[in-house]
């Protein structure tokens, strides 16, 4: 058969097009993972920066790490660390940090009008680009969550011995970088008051006997969505993390309310109220990465953790005085 | 015709293997675990389980009760070996809450307390075993009387 004049047949399109979609199909899936390391790789950034500001922070402070959480709800760690990450303008605008709960009226808490000035500003130093921002004026008033917290240690929020190890022992806290003041001022109805011996020493890189290399300081977490309090960490709640689970494990987070989880929104991970009591909260590291979390230990360092980390390998790396013998390996 | 039919099915399938990509594989050699928790009979509507390794240090893993059951994918799953199940409920009436219009840290209500007997959590002597072939399909009969 002759053809009259050039053209394609139909067949000729089609297998045309079959191959511009294969070759499509294989360079997506490329351009996305290439897009998420890069993001992956700002988070890893900003854990850095992160780090390095505790170090510039410990430097003026005698070699302490900042105070992990005043009560409730008079500042975090993070507005500890804000003035060596350049925003100190930010950090002199919040009211009330540090607050022991000793005298009462207390001042203003993080959600006061007057600290808002402060608490609805997304620091990007704390933010992880492969996580969405769960900040909106119709949640919480609009005060911004976070993707940076600080590590509690290997067991409980409250420090105290929690399950046992995979020896079949108890598994004893062995200290952690961050510890918080619990509770409320003296005179709040209902809830147990920050008393002066609940206040442990405050760690210093000289009570990290495990070795700064030897242990987590900073480790990711989510921005939970629909109001799951995950992430967000100017209040005491969403800014710790502990190495009892592995990272991004299927095992529930235990929060302080039952409501502080909203697991019907499938971006959530699994999450219950925290029993018998609420200070046994326990929130495992978590990101939107493919495999694993983010991590800044001691020295500054930042490096990526698999999910399949050895368990005990992890709640080693969770204590500053634990005695355990850990390797990081890259 | 026939010859670039079957070229058009060759890159078809060409596409769709590329799609199909590549499964993870942590070399642990996870397996999915399912099962059902009761309580004095009856389904655990609301509640936690975890599981964690005895003997030998692995992972743990767990996940929410919904209406007396659970399922951990194979990617979340666990490895063979010993495992203490651990249960945690809500006691129901128990519980903080936050009221309308006020912020995390002003709850209201007493702390939440603790529904299932500690022999199945902070003092469990309940244990799975998980081995490469055997079953993973676990039964957990809880009584509220012993404890």
């Amino acid at each position: 058969m002759r053809r009259k004049g050039h053209g394609f047949t139909l067949v000729e399109l089609l297998v045309v097009i079959a191959i511009i979609g294969v070759l499509v199909g294989l360079l997506l899936p490329a351009v996305q993972s290439a897009r998420e390391a890069a993001r992956r790789m700002q988070c890893s950034n900003n854990f850095k920066q992160t780090a390095l500001a505790l170090h510039n922070y410990a430097d003026t402070y005698s070699a302490k790490y900042p105070l992990g959480q005043h009560g409730c709800c008079w500042g975090t760690w993070l507005v500890s660390v804000l003035p060596y990450l350049e925003q100190k303008n930010l950090a002199v605008l919040y009211v009330g940090h540090g607050f022991d709960g000793s005298f009462s009226p207390a001042p203003p808490g993080y959600s006061a009008v007057v600290n808002q000035a402060v608490t609805k500003v997304q620091v990007q130093a704390f933010t992880c680009p492969s996580d969405s921002i769960s900040a909106s004026p119709s949640i919480i008033s609009g005060i911004t969550f976070h993707n940076i917290v600080g590590n509690f240690g290997n067991t409980t929020l409250n420090r105290l011995t929690f399950g046992t190890d995979t020896a079949g022992r108890p598994n004893t806290w062995g200290g952690a970088p961050f510890v918080g003041l619990l509770g409320w001022p003296v005179g709040h109805a209902n809830k147990p008051n920050i008393h002066p011996s609940q206040i442990p020493p405050w760690p210093t890189f000289g009570s990290v006997t495990d070795g700064l290399s030897n242990t987590l300081v900073l480790g990711e977490t989510i921005q939970g969505k629909d109001g799951d309090l995950r992430g967000f960490a100017w209040w005491q709640g969403g800014s710790h993390f502990e190495t009892y689970n592995p990272p991004n494990s299927a095992a529930p987070d235990r929060m302080e309310a039952p409501s502080y989880c909203r697991t019907a929104n499938r971006l959530n991970p699994p999450c219950i109220g925290a029993t018998p009591t609420v200070f046994e909260q326990i929130v495992s590291a978590r990101s939107r990465h493919i495999g694993g979390v983010n991590a800044a230990l001691g020295d500054g360092s930042v490096k990526f953790f698999s999910n399949s980390i050895n368990l005990d390998t992890w709640r080693a790396l969770g204590t500053t005085r634990g005695g355990e013998v850990v390797t990081v390996d890259d | 015709m026939s010859h670039g039919r079957s070229s058009v099915v060759v890159a078809v399938a060409c596409m769709l293997a590329g799609l199909v990509g590549c499964g993870s594989d942590d070399g642990l050699g996870r397996r999915a675990i399912s099962g059902t928790v009761n309580l004095d009979g009856k389904p655990l509507a609301d509640g936690s389980i975890t599981f964690e390794p005895v003997e030998k240090s692995t992972t743990s893993s767990g996940d929410m009760i919904v209406g007396g059951k659970y399922s951990i994918s194979k990617d979340q799953g666990l490895p063979p070996g010993k495992y203490r199940v651990v249960v945690n409920a809500i006691k129901p009436g128990t519980g903080m809450t936050l009221p309308e219009g006020k912020f995390p840290g002003e709850e209201v209500g007493t702390p939440q307390q603790e529904l299932i007997p500690a022999n199945w959590n902070t003092n469990s002597k309940n244990f799975i075993e998980v081995t490469e072939s055997g079953a993973t399909e676990f039964q957990h009969d809880i009584s509220s009387k012993r404890k």
